[in-house]
């Protein structure tokens, strides 16, 4: 799909966004996969998934550094306006909170590498079992979010912000899960930590997708819903001649 | 078009651009102003046949600078010269309407358009000095209107207006060298200086900087911002950053019709109107 929106008189315009745009899909999607990866990297305490993060995380960040150039660029040289000027926001707010994404996946390989010692993995790696949930929970609304950016559609990112509350009962439970592992066995007790820290960094992960809901909608409407209720999140409330 | 997609902005994608938006046509935005310097209503222009301005109603707010952007053709310069009655000499124009200066009706009969076109004084696109010496450029316009008593306040009124222009330091030694001398940018100040020296209330620029350099632009864009304080300024452009930067608020014309006015920075980062997106984000104009 080409870029938002009826073409623009300057052509070099639309090849200009358009590629400004696909660039941050392309990352959204490394970081989609080294979510993946890391999710399960500690999941299975496996050190060869943290090695292949590790060699993912310079294509993301060089993407990222190839994205503020090219955002820069535009700017100087189109000086977008409405909707279009929402849309280069946009997708350079997304690239900022992809390469945090990035950077807690790396955060996932150090846990992965820490535990991966097959003296000790089989004994406590049952213990990232919730790891493996969030993750995939995680990955999922990073997936939605993303969608939602390519094809310009308000009700999956309206989807995406409302999920912050199923993250919230998913770490909860987790976090009352892996309590019990200290009753059980006090010596469990890094093995949790290192749980409770790789699920604090999937929860960022979601948070990161639900920001990039988030400017998705800002791009569309014109409308800032950080700090809104989510009673005032509906379709009519947001909605826009631009996006779907 | 009916008029409740109008006034939600709903223009199909693809609409063509060139179609008329029809009698029922609402202007989306904030069309009066609390304390107006100048109000229309009902403004329609005509040349001859041709429908150029349909049922326009805007205020132009005290010691506000408000811009009229649109592609060519809309009726923005026509609108402008309604303002100070410049259409009066264009022999096939007819203006209907009300347009009001301070609460006076400016096309009433019983007044003279001399004094109006002092009271709103104009700058053109290309500068058009007289062909007299600077500073009988700045002192005609004084001198004609009786506004100094003797030669000493001749001579403040020029220097007040060439210091408020931005002119002064570049000219002052050289005040009796004809002004078509000056560079471009030096003779569009020099016009300013001379609306400003028969006190205006209203200055309206048609395309001021157009046909001047960006440094020149520059300089006249920073003494709009100046004017501000003393003067109510309508200026119409076809640069869209000069708009964002120099306005408060910005009007967008179609067709002859006004189709949306607001907040310059509302107009130019979330405008309502489709129509308004399309031309500001170059979809067509």
């Amino acid at each position: 799909m080409g870029y938002p929106g009826a073409p623009h008189t300057f052509s070099r315009l639309d090849g200009d966004l358009g590629t400004f745009r696909q660039s941050v899909l392309d990352m959204g999607q490394l970081a989609c996969e080294q979510v993946h990866i890391g999710t399960e990297a500690v999941a299975y305490c496996d050190a060869e998934r943290a090695r292949r993060l590790r060699r993912n995380f310079h294509s993301v960040r060089d993407l990222d550094m190839d994205l503020l150039a090219a955002n820069v660029a535009t700017l100087a040289i189109h000086h977008p306006l409405a909707s279009d000027l929402r849309f280069m926001i946009m997708f350079s707010r997304t690239a900022y909170d992809l390469e945090r994404i990035n950077r807690e996946a790396m955060k996932l390989a150090d846990l992965a590498e820490l535990h991966s010692d097959a003296t000790n993995a089989r004994s406590g790696c049952e213990m990232f079992d919730d790891v493996l949930i969030m993750g995939e929970e995680a990955e999922r609304l990073l997936q939605k979010a993303l969608i939602g950016i390519a094809d310009g559609q308000i009700p999956l990112a309206i989807e995406v912000i409302k999920a912050q509350e199923q993250i919230d009962r998913l770490s909860q439970g987790a976090l009352r899960r892996l309590a019990t592992y200290i009753m059980q066995d006090p010596r469990n007790m890094q093995w949790v930590i290192d749980a409770t820290i790789a699920l604090k960094g999937l929860e960022r992960v979601a948070d990161h997708a639900v920001n990039i809901a988030m400017n998705l909608v800002y791009a569309c409407s014109g409308k800032d819903i950080r700090h809104s209720s989510m009673l005032n999140l509906n379709e009519d409330f947001l909605a826009s001649p631009t996006c779907q | 078009m009916d008029q409740d997609s109008a006034a939600t902005g709903a223009v199909a994608q693809g609409a063509d651009h060139r179609k008329e938006l029809g009698a029922g046509f609402e202007t989306v935005g904030q069309v009066r102003v609390a304390e107006p310097r100048m109000t229309t209503s009902g403004v329609n222009v005509f040349y001859g046949d041709k429908h150029a301005i349909k049922n326009v109603d805007l205020d132009i707010g005290q010691n506000e600078v408000i811009s009229m952007i649109g592609p060519s053709g809309c009726g923005k310069s026509t609108y402008l010269r309604c303002l100070n009655r410049m259409n009066d000499t264009i022999d096939a124009c007819r203006v209907t309407g009300e347009i009001k200066l301070d609460g006076q009706d400016i096309y009433d009969k019983k007044l003279d358009v001399v004094p109006l076109r002092a009271r709103v004084g104009m700058v053109f696109q290309k500068p058009n000095p007289f062909p007299k010496s600077i500073y009988d450029n700045i002192a005609y316009g004084p001198r004609i209107h009786g506004l100094a008593a003797n030669r000493a306040e001749l001579d403040e009124i020029v220097e007040t207006s060439l210091q408020k222009a931005g002119l002064w330091e570049e000219v002052k030694d050289r005040m009796e060298a004809p002004g078509t001398g000056l560079s471009g940018g030096q003779q569009q100040r020099l016009c300013i200086a001379r609306t400003i020296a028969v006190s205006p209330e209203v200055i309206l620029m048609d395309e001021p900087c157009s046909a001047l350099d960006p440094i020149a632009t520059a300089k006249i864009e920073e003494l709009i911002d100046e004017l501000r304080e003393n003067f109510t300024i309508a200026i119409v452009t076809h640069s869209m950053q000069q708009a964002a930067r120099v306005s408060q608020r910005t009007a967008y014309f179609h067709l002859g019709n006004l189709v949306e006015v607001g907040a310059t920075t509302d107009i130019f980062t979330n405008p309502s109107h489709k129509l308004t997106e399309d031309y500001i984000t170059g979809r067509f104009g």
